[in-house]
């Protein structure tokens, strides 16, 4: 007999009465195309990690979260850094303090750590409180390429078979459900080991190339935002037409993600008293070929030159 | 056709193509797609290229390629499937051929028009014999034409040019990747505890503690930081210039993915003149002849230093040249007075550099070709390893 799998349909509304206490307060908004639900549930069947691809600011991270609202399952976020080992996203353990409290044990007694048992000093990271939940949890494994070299390979061991040892507290810890895992990575260079990405799903996250994807990205983000004011809808053509413009310009240094579209696009509406004027804009970008507010938009010294507004 | 989709057939067929164009999906996830397909990931073709696409491609250019082979296949598919129907029922054998072929042609470039067999008794009357004649078609690479006395409608397809979405972006392809040069390079070490002082050492302070009866501070180690010092000499342009990136990527990775405390690299033109330089440009020049300036040149370089010469040595282009061989061994002759350990990688496979100048400068030098067996064999040889060249 087989257990049918949770699905994931990018509804927020088909939450669970009961969540798990860790799954994420609020609704992520979130427009996920049916070929990464597809992925998504596909790396829910086969209890494989799926790897997320795309240039920084495209959604990869919040997509997790989205998932783990719409199932109600605990979502647990670790960001990789480039000195981050295995061990510290499963457990950290203080034997500092427990030297510290076998010396103050004597003055100190109303201490709540015993330094008698070695598990008064453990910590669980994100990856390793996954491990204890009633039900599956989403573990995001945010920007795995910013890690050391063997990261990804010490990380196999655990994904392959959910377990885990504490040699500080001789214990052995299984996970009871396995994990859903969401790796992210905007590395294009592909160095992440091949034992690693056979064992992946993998999934690359195109930026929305069309305007009305962008639109029910605008309209899903200001639903989500109850106290914004959503931009008339003359203004958000506009600006939208006229990022995708920008977008085209293959000779940007880099170009600006639907994060930085949306801030722009905040920007347009409520920087000054009243929001910016369409015929202005539409002006700007087309006829002068200019971007106002263009340090919202560009990182770059050279794209933000190219697109400034004359002083 | 959704009803009568065989997701096994168009599975093995894929799974063979891909892995003849290099895809290593592997076995498991060859099951973890059969499993998808029965529990529904797979029934329709546009969910099974989800599928497929998800679990058997690692990176943006696979699923670029994928997508070509997925294209081919399915139309080798559909084509199998369609003599299939047309050997078990011979009767609507005429309709078929007319139809097929025509349905296929709208998805593909428009051809010539090409005139109406006179009667397709014939064509109906011998499809193996037009079987046959496409294949020899296709294998001689001359297309059908129209004065063809069998009427064939099969036109030359382009699927052999990969044409990649304008947005994809290939990754760089060497003979030795990126990851496996970082692990050659880490291998290059002499670690010392040096570094910062911060790793707790939690025996030593438990028998600190038990020595002097109270517990004052912990006892911290220091980190090992890895003290080699690597002197790359890279030759520039000339015969060098198809190996410019790979060469970039080998000193990139070196300098900054190797935990190397300190990686000089120089650049040199052809052969080591008066002059070597700080920039691949070669626009900043250190004077290296006479050779006190060499010295002045590898400051601080004690007889530990590691010196790496990445060259084609004259391989390239089959030069036997008495000025390269002359200036490399009065240089390789200065050098080995301040270091002892000198390799010299060379990007020409070792077949190539016989009867030219690298063939004679390996008898001076040890001397790898540039691939991941010999460059690991050059790194062992650096670290003192020497038992095979």
């Amino acid at each position: 007999m087989t257990i049918e799998k949770p699905r994931f349909f990018n509804e927020p509304d088909r939450r669970p009465n009961d969540p798990h206490r860790d799954s994420p307060k609020a609704p992520e908004p979130y427009v996920a195309h049916k070929e990464l639900i597809h992925a998504i549930n596909l790396a829910i069947l086969l209890e494989r990690p799926l790897l997320i691809e795309g240039e920084a600011g495209c959604g990869k991270t919040c997509l997790a979260k989205a998932v783990a609202y719409e199932l109600g399952y605990p979502f647990y976020r670790w960001d990789v850094q480039s000195i981050s080992q295995v061990r510290d996203g499963l457990y950290t353990y203080d034997s500092v303090l427990r030297l510290h409290d076998v010396q103050t044990i004597s003055i100190d007694v109303e201490k709540k750590r015993d330094p008698s048992k070695s598990g008064d000093y453990l910590t669980f990271g994100a990856l390793g409180r996954a491990f204890f939940s009633d039900r599956p949890a989403v573990v995001l494994i945010d920007e795995i390429d910013k890690a050391d070299l063997d990261f990804p390979n010490d990380l196999l061991g655990v994904l392959d078979d959910w377990k885990f040892s504490i040699p500080e507290t001789r214990t052995a810890v299984s996970a009871r459900h396995k994990p859903i895992v969401i790796l992210t990575s905007n590395k294009e260079k592909g160095n992440l080991p091949s034992p690693f990405l056979r064992r992946c799903l993998y999934f690359y996250l195109e930026f929305p190339k069309t305007p009305e994807i962008l639109e029910n990205i605008i309209k899903v983000h200001y639903a989500s935002q109850p106290k914004a004011t959503l931009p008339e809808a003359e203004l958000v053509k506009e600006a939208v037409a006229g990022f995708l413009k920008i977008r085209e310009n293959q000779s940007l240094y880099k170009k600006p993600s639907t994060s930085e579209f949306l801030d722009w696009l905040k920007v347009l509406q409520s920087y000054l008293p009243k929001p910016f004027d369409v015929n202005q804009l539409k002006n700007q970008l087309q006829e002068q070929d200019k971007v106002p507010y263009s340090e919202v938009l560009f990182k770059h010294r050279n794209d933000w030159l190219r697109y400034r507004l004359a002083l | 056709m959704n009803s009568s989709f065989d997701t096994q057939s168009i599975l093995k067929l894929l799974f063979a193509k891909l892995y003849r164009r290099g895809f290593r999906p592997g076995i498991g996830k060859y099951i973890a797609a059969l499993k998808a397909v029965d529990r529904g990931y797979g029934n329709i073709p546009d969910d099974l290229k989800l599928t497929l696409g998800s679990l058997w491609c690692q990176s943006r250019d696979e699923l670029a390629i994928f997508e070509i082979i997925w294209n081919e296949t399915l139309s080798l598919y559909t084509e199998q499937k369609q003599s299939e129907v047309s050997q078990a029922s011979p009767i609507v054998n005429a309709q078929t051929n007319q139809e097929a072929p025509q349905s296929k042609l709208k998805k593909q470039i428009k051809p010539p028009k090409a005139p109406i067999s006179k009667n397709n008794q014939t064509n109906t009357d011998s499809d193996t014999d037009r079987d046959i004649e496409d294949q020899e078609d296709k294998s001689l690479g001359t297309p059908s034409t129209s004065i063809s006395s069998n009427q064939s409608d099969e036109i030359p397809k382009f699927d052999f040019v990969p044409v990649l979405s304008p947005n994809a972006k290939l990754q760089e392809d060497f003979p030795i990747s990126t990851r496996y040069m970082m692990y050659a390079w880490r291998r290059l070490r002499n670690s010392v505890p040096l570094g910062r002082p911060d790793i707790l050492d939690v025996e030593a302070t438990v028998t600190k503690v038990a020595g002097q009866s109270f517990y004052l501070k912990p006892i911290y180690q220091r980190r090992e930081i890895n003290r080699t010092h690597l002197l790359l000499f890279v030759d520039r342009e000339g015969s060098m210039t198809p190996f410019h990136r790979f060469v970039r990527h080998l000193v990139d990775t070196a300098r900054e993915s190797s935990g190397i405390e300190r990686v000089d690299v120089f650049y040199f033109r052809n052969v080591f003149g008066d002059f070597v330089f700080c920039d691949e440009y070669l626009t900043k020049p250190i004077a290296l002849m006479p050779i006190e300036k060499t010295k002045a040149a590898l400051t601080d370089c004690d007889h530990d230093a590691i010196v790496m010469i990445i060259s084609d040595a004259g391989a390239a282009r089959g030069h036997n040249s008495f000025k390269r061989l002359h200036a490399s061994t009065e240089f390789l002759f200065e050098l080995r007075k301040s270091v002892d350990t000198i390799i010299w990688l060379n990007p020409v496979p070792k077949d190539r550099w016989r009867y030219s100048s690298a063939e004679k400068i390996a008898y001076f030098v040890p001397m790898y070709p540039l691939d991941p067996e010999n460059l690991s064999a050059a790194i062992d040889h650096a670290r003192g390893q020497t038992n095979r060249k």
